[in-house]
C-alpha cells in the first residue's frame, strides 16, 4: 500500500494511523469491488444496528443496560445454585465437626469447609458472569462497548485504546495490565497500568456478592453494577489525574475493526465458560486451600500457643495492630485482617471473614457481619475491596511490565491511599445520608 | 436484492405502522419505567410495581431507543428499523433477564429452600417481563425478515 507524504502533507493536523486506515479500507474496497458480490443485508443489518450501538446520545446509555442486565443475571439467578452448595457444605460440616479428634474436626469444619467450602459456594456467580461476558463477547457487542468508551476517553483527552486493557480487566487484573503493552506511548501505557487495577476483576465478585447479600438483600444486583461502573469511573478519572500533572502525552485515536454481530450459541458460550471457571476451580483447589488451612492455623495459634481463642491468635494481634486506622471506616479486627490476607488474593477475604467468625454457613456468617458491621461501613467495605491493590500476583506484574520499582511501590500507595479515601467519603456521605 | 434486511421494499403503511409499534412500546417502557422510578425513590406507593429505581431508569432508556425510532420511521427511512430493532433486543435482555430469574427463584421454592419459601410468583411478573410479551410478536417477524432477506441474499 502507498502512502505517500504528499497524502500525509495534504491531510496535516490528521493522525497519521487515521490516514493510513482510511487509505488501507479504500484500497480493500476497491479490490472487493472487483472480486466480490457482497452478501447485503447482512453487512446492512450490522451496520445499521451500530447506528444505534454506537450511537452518540443513546451507545452509552445502551451500554449501561447491558451491563446492569449482565450484573443482575451474575447475582440473582446465581442466588440458588448457591443456596444449594451452601445446604450441601452445611450437610458436609455437621458431619466433619463430629469427628473425635477436636483439631481434625477444626480444620475441616473451620479451615476447609468454612474458607474453601465457602469460597465454593461464589462459584455460580463467576460463571455466570464468564457466561454473559463470552456472550458479549460472541455477539459481537463487547468490541462496540470498548467503541463507545472510547468516545468518552478521548473527550476526556485520555487514550481509547487503553480502554481495551480496562475491558479485560473485568476478568482478571494481570492480563489487563500485559495488555497495556499494546498502547502507544510510554506515559500512556504507564497510566493504563497504573489504572487497571482499579477495574474490578472476578475474585472481587465473591466480597460484594456476601456483602451486598447480607446487607443489601434486595439491590444486590444493583449495588454490584454500580460498583463496576465505579471502578470505571475511578479508573477514567484517575487516567485523568495522572495525564494533567505527572504525565503529558499526546493521545491516539482508537482504530479498531468491529466484528459482525452474531447470534452466540449456548455451546460455545458455556465452553467459554467453564474454560475462565475451571482455572478458578483450579486456584480453590489448590492456592485457596493452601491459604484456608494456613489461615486455619494462624487463627488457631497464639503466643499462648495452639488451640487458643481466635481472639488470642495471631490473626487477632495483626487485624488489633491495623485495626485503629480503619476505625473512622467502621472496619472491626476480623475485616481489618481479612483486608490484609486479601493482598495475597481478593478471594481470600471472603475465605479470611469465614474462618475468622467461624460461623457455620452464609446464614450465621451474614448475622454475624450484620452485628460488626454498619450497611453503611459495608458499602464502605465494598468501595475498599473494588479500588485497594488486587493481589500480590498485579504487584508482580506491574514490576515486570514497568521495570521500575518506583512505579510498583507508587502502583500500589496511590491504590490504597484511594481505597481509604473513597471508602471514608461513603462512610461521611453515608453517616448524613442516613443520620 | 435489497439492502436492508427485507425491510427496503417497505411501503408506506408499513413505515407508519412500525413508527406506531416504536411509539406504542417506547411510551409502555417509558411510563412503567418513570412510575417504577417515582416507586423507587419512594415518591409513589404502588403496590404492583417493584422497588427497583435503577430497573426502571433500564425501561426508560428501551423507551428512548424505541422513540428515537419514531421520526426516522415517519420520513420512511428504513434506519427507523434498527431503532426497533434494537429496542426489541434490549427489552428481550430484560425480559430473558426477569424470566431466567422467575424460573431460578421458583426453583428455589420449589426446593423450600429457607430464602424462598415466601416467594411468590406475583413477585416476579415485573414490567421488563410483561412489556416485552405485546413486543415479541414484532420480534419474532423482524428476526424472521432478516433471516428470510439473508437466505435471498
Amino acid at each position: 500500500m502507498k502512502v505517500s507524504s504528499e497524502i500525509l502533507d495534504v491531510e496535516e493536523g490528521m493522525d497519521p494511523q487515521i490516514i493510513l486506515a482510511d487509505e488501507r479500507y479504500s484500497i480493500i474496497g476497491e479490490i472487493l469491488c472487483d472480486v466480490y458480490e457482497p452478501g447485503h443485508a447482512k453487512w446492512s443489518w450490522s451496520d445499521s444496528l451500530d447506528k444505534v450501538f454506537l450511537n452518540r446520545y443513546l451507545g452509552l446509555p445502551v451500554f449501561l443496560v447491558i451491563i446492569w442486565s449482565m450484573f443482575n443475571f451474575t447475582f440473582q439467578a446465581s442466588a440458588v445454585f448457591m443456596a444449594i452448595i451452601e445446604v450441601i457444605f452445611e450437610w458436609v460440616g455437621s458431619y466433619t465437626s463430629q469427628i473425635p479428634i477436636p483439631w481434625l474436626a477444626s480444620l475441616l469444619t473451620d479451615g476447609v469447609i468454612g474458607g474453601v467450602g465457602f469460597i465454593l459456594v461464589f462459584v455460580p456467580p463467576i460463571m455466570f458472569m464468564y457466561f454473559a461476558i463470552s456472550v458479549l463477547e460472541d455477539s459481537g457487542y463487547l468490541a462496540r462497548a470498548a467503541f463507545v468508551m472510547d468516545r468518552i476517553m478521548v473527550r476526556m483527552g485520555l487514550q481509547g485504546r487503553s480502554f481495551i486493557p480496562l475491558l479485560l480487566g473485568f476478568g482478571c487484573t494481570v492480563p489487563a495490565i500485559m495488555a497495556a503493552r499494546t498502547v502507544d506511548g510510554d506515559s500512556n501505557r504507564l497510566t493504563t497500568i497504573l489504572v487497571s487495577p482499579l477495574m474490578s476483576c472476578a475474585a472481587r465478585l465473591p466480597v460484594y456478592v456476601l456483602i451486598a447479600g447480607v446487607f443489601f438483600p434486595d439491590i444486590a444486583g444493583t449495588i454490584v453494577f454500580l460498583l463496576y461502573i465505579l471502578g470505571i469511573v475511578m479508573a477514567v478519572t484517575m487516567a485523568l489525574i495522572f495525564k494533567k500533572t505527572i504525565f503529558r502525552e499526546e493521545s491516539t485515536p482508537l482504530l479498531m475493526e468491529l466484528p459482525m454481530y452474531q447470534v452466540p450459541t449456548f455451546h460455545g458460550s458455556i465452553i467459554h465458560m467453564w474454560e475462565r471457571a475451571s482455572l478458578f476451580l483450579k486456584k480453590a483447589g489448590t492456592y485457596l486451600l493452601a491459604g484456608a488451612i494456613i489461615l486455619w492455623f494462624i487463627s488457631n495459634t497464639g503466643p499462648g500457643g495452639f488451640g487458643v481463642p481466635v481472639e488470642e491468635s495471631f490473626v487477632s494481634i495483626l487485624g488489633h495492630l491495623f485495626e485503629p486506622i480503619f476505625a473512622p471506616l467502621g472496619f472491626n479486627w476480623q475485616i481489618v485482617a481479612a483486608l490484609i490476607f486479601g493482598l495475597l488474593a481478593k478471594e481470600v477475604v471472603v475465605e479470611a471473614i469465614g474462618v475468622i467468625y467461624a460461623a457455620q454457613g452464609e446464614a450465621a456468617l451474614a448475622g454475624a457481619l450484620a452485628a460488626s458491621i454498619t450497611p453503611v461501613s459495608a458499602l464502605a467495605l465494598m468501595v475498599f475491596v473494588l479500588l485497594y491493590t488486587p493481589c500480590i500476583a498485579v504487584i508482580g506484574i506491574v514490576r515486570k511490565e514497568t521495570g521500575s520499582n518506583k512505579w510498583t511501590v507508587f502502583s500500589v500507595v496511590y491504590q490504597i491511599v484511594l481505597a481509604y479515601a473513597a471508602a471514608l467519603v461513603v462512610v461521611v456521605v453515608g453517616g448524613l445520608l442516613v443520620g | 436484492m435489497d439492502r436492508s434486511g427485507g425491510f427496503h421494499s417497505s411501503t408506506s403503511s408499513e413505515f407508519r405502522t412500525a413508527a406506531i409499534i416504536a411509539a406504542l412500546a417506547g411510551a409502555g417502557y417509558g411510563i412503567l419505567g418513570v412510575l417504577q422510578i417515582l416507586v423507587g425513590i419512594g415518591m409513589m406507593n404502588l403496590n404492583a410495581l417493584i422497588s427497583d429505581p435503577i430497573g426502571g431508569i433500564m425501561l426508560v432508556v428501551v423507551a428512548l431507543v424505541y422513540i428515537s425510532g419514531v421520526r426516522p420511521l415517519l420520513g420512511e427511512d428504513r434506519e427507523g428499523y434498527a431503532y426497533l430493532a434494537v429496542g426489541s433486543i434490549l427489552g428481550g435482555i430484560l425480559f430473558v433477564l426477569q424470566l431466567i430469574i422467575l424460573g431460578t427463584n421458583a426453583l428455589g421454592w420449589w426446593l423450600q429452600l429457607e430464602d424462598w419459601r415466601e416467594w411468590i410468583l406475583l413477585g416476579d411478573l415485573t414490567p421488563a417481563l410483561l412489556l416485552f410479551i405485546p413486543v415479541l410478536p414484532i420480534a419474532i417477524s423482524m428476526h424472521r425478515e432478516k433471516r428470510r432477506a439473508r437466505r435471498g441474499a
